[in-house]
């Protein structure tokens, strides 16, 4: 159970309303502190204090899109400016619960767990965000990033020594709710959910910094068709639980929402030249991970070291940040392993490898069967075979759930009519989502140089007659 | 053992049939852990211990014409994938390090069990040899509150004793906390 100490609630703040404050693109001013609210005070001066700490500050050299910006040169936001517009997003959605739930309901410490949780949530990326995880799986790493968040938020770090002055079990408490793979109360849906914080953030800052013009959303709205009720979760043992849900009047937005999450994964999250990026970025270390892992160059740099240690500490993965990955790129240049020397100069002057689309066609079974068929050619027919890299992802509109319906809390939620018992899944209630289910899926190959693609492109052709 | 051979072989001794994508992956994961001994890696992904390399394993299978995959719509619109083996197929003798009669044996049992028991059993096996191994329940509990509860860990740490795995099914509470 959560305890200020005396200090906090006394209320001698470190934090000043009039000095606290940042300056978004996406949220406008975003203040710390408010005189006229305790509880929001509490909260605040602890995130503003987190915000200060060296490993918070850290996501300042972390941009969001990884190497997005390769395709949208504006995309170069960090994941500190993600971090703050989630925490901020998060305090607009605690408003809700907090307003529409009766004062002896709502449940203040959860509500801060969460909140510290929104603020931390993404406190464990490596370099170049997502990026680095894929990287990292390829060469055998089984941390992500929620893991790593975890460690930071409970070992030895200024993070942990602040969580820890407010309260011994906070830490353990926020990294709970970082980890969770199903919400398991209002609280937590606004931290990971299908209509959480994060998203509600990155949709409108992923599509300001990139400069696309589609995928807009209307949030205002969207907050003001927002209502609380109560869901049933765990078929097993079932359990009404508090859930947010939009009335009928948010259901267009909501939809906006899904639509434009959907059209963000499509033209920039999975974008053929920043998945080449990260492609070959993953090659690249594979390689070098495998047939160098005790070369003296894995020494040499902070993120090789890294990469070969079989279990890298804390504090090797705290140097990592997105210029690591550049330093390393240049050193590797100049590898006397010509294909890690060739990949590395490549991704440094944008040189990347060039794509065959082979369709971003609806998944049917025919074309599904189409692109595993041409792989297993490509690995008898086609002499380059080694070279090649392979991108075979879907692109979803909405995740549907299998476990029984524990995972209610994880939806969108809409109720259609007053008089409805409880709210309902939005892929039960919209005519677009259930049309869009699995609609699309990338199947891409891609080869250093336009004649490999022309020549396997000859290949596609023939299995196709 | 290749990737293929494993998801072919699986889906014969599962009975010709098998039904889900994570399934195949969580009894591969056991059966590996069991002692068969497939020789691929697992990591921490869809909720629990998946292989990138079996997933291409049944990709080249279906290529192969060895197996037949179809994608099915189950309770809550949910879709998954249903494999099915081809009939001319001779059943296999070993499945990697393991008698076939025992790697069926083992199969019958996980069937038995629903996905999210088998989850769970999976994910204990997994977090206690990836950087859990003193606390694989608490950690299990924390990422799971929901599915870990109402008796549902219980079920997973018997499944995991019928296997044979039994120091994972045997911690104590107190140790694993």
């Amino acid at each position: 159970m959560l305890s200020f100490t005396e200090e906090h609630s006394r209320g001698e703040w470190t934090i000043d309303s009039e000095t606290s404050r940042i300056r978004d693109p996406v949220h406008g001013l975003i203040v710390f502190g408010d005189r006229n609210d305790k509880a929001r005070n509490e909260t605040d001066d602890i995130a503003w204090r987190l915000l200060n700490t060296p490993e918070f500050q850290r996501l300042r050299r972390i941009r969001h899109l990884g190497f997005s910006d390769l395709v949208y040169p504006g995309a170069t936001h960090s994941r500190f400016a993600h971090a703050v517009g989630v925490y901020h997003t998060a305090r607009l959605l605690i408003e809700v619960i907090r307003r529409r739930l009766k004062n002896r309901e709502f449940d203040k410490e959860r509500a801060t767990v969460a909140l510290l949780a929104a603020l931390l949530h993404d406190i464990g990326h490596g370099p170049l965000s997502h990026v680095f995880e894929q990287a990292s799986q390829a060469t055998g790493g089984t941390k992500r990033h929620e893991d790593w968040s975890a460690e930071i938020l409970q070992g030895d770090t200024e993070v942990n020594s602040i969580l820890q002055e407010v309260d011994k079990g906070l830490p353990r408490e926020i990294s709970a709710v970082i980890k969770e793979e199903e919400p398991k109360d209002i609280y937590a849906t606004v931290v990971s959910s299908q209509f959480d914080a994060d998203r509600l953030d990155y949709l409108q800052r992923d599509r300001l910094m990139t400069g696309v013009e589609f995928a807009h959303l209307d949030r205002d709205w969207l907050f003001d068709c927002l209502e609380v009720g109560s869901v049933t979760i765990d078929e097993d043992a079932p359990v009404r639980v508090p859930c947010l849900y939009l009335n009928l009047k948010g259901l267009q937005v909501a939809e906006e929402y899904l639509e434009a999450r959907f059209r963000l994964y499509k033209a920039v999250y999975m974008h053929k030249t920043t998945r080449a990026a990260e492609k070959m970025l993953g090659s690249m270390l594979k390689t070098f991970t495998l047939d160098y892992r005790d070369s003296q160059l894995a020494q040499q740099e902070p993120l090789l070291r890294y990469f070969v240690d079989e279990s890298p500490s804390l504090g090797s993965y705290l140097e990592l940040d997105d210029a690591s990955v550049w330093t390393t790129l240049a050193t590797l240049a100049a590898s006397s392993d010509t294909h890690v020397a060739e990949l590395a100069s490549r991704l440094r002057e944008r040189r990347l490898y060039k794509c065959l689309d082979v369709g971003m066609q609806a998944q049917d079974e025919a074309q599904g069967n189409l692109f595993l068929r041409f792989r297993r050619e490509l690995r008898y027919r086609y002499l380059g075979f080694d070279s090649l890299l392979f991108d075979d992802a879907p692109v979803t509109l909405y995740d549907w759930y299998s476990f029984e319906d524990s995972s209610a809390l994880n939806k969108i939620l809409v109720k259609t009519r007053a008089e409805d018992h409880e709210p309902k899944d939005i892929a039960n209630v919209s005519s677009i989502v259930p049309a869009l289910r699995d609609a699309e899926r990338i199947q891409r190959v891609y080869a250093p140089c336009q004649r490999q693609i022309e020549e396997i492109t000859r290949i596609m052709e023939e299995i196709n007659k | 053992m290749n990737a293929k051979d494993v998801v072919v072989d699986i889906v014969k001794l599962s009975g010709h049939e098998l039904n889900g994508q994570t399934r195949l992956q969580r009894e591969a994961y056991l059966l590996d852990r069991c002692g068969a001994k497939f020789g691929i890696s697992f990591f921490y992904y869809h909720h629990g211990p998946y292989s990138f390399e079996l997933a291409d394993g049944w990709a080249d299978a279906k290529a192969e014409d060895r197996i037949e995959i179809k994608q099915k719509l189950g309770r809550y619109d949910v879709s998954y994938l249903s494999f099915k083996k081809k009939a001319a197929d001779a059943h296999p003798e070993n499945l990697g390090e393991l008698s076939a009669a025992d790697a069926r044996e083992r199969l019958q049992k996980m069937a038995q069990v629903s996905d999210v028991v088998l989850e769970l059993a999976a994910t204990i096996v997994f977090l206690k040899e990836n950087g859990y191994s003193e606390r694989p329940i608490e950690e299990l509990k924390m990422r799971k509150p929901i599915k870990a509860a109402g008796g549902r860990t219980e079920k997973a740490r018997a499944l995991l004793c019928d296997l044979g795995l039994k120091s994972e099914a045997t911690l104590s509470e107190s140790a694993a906390i």
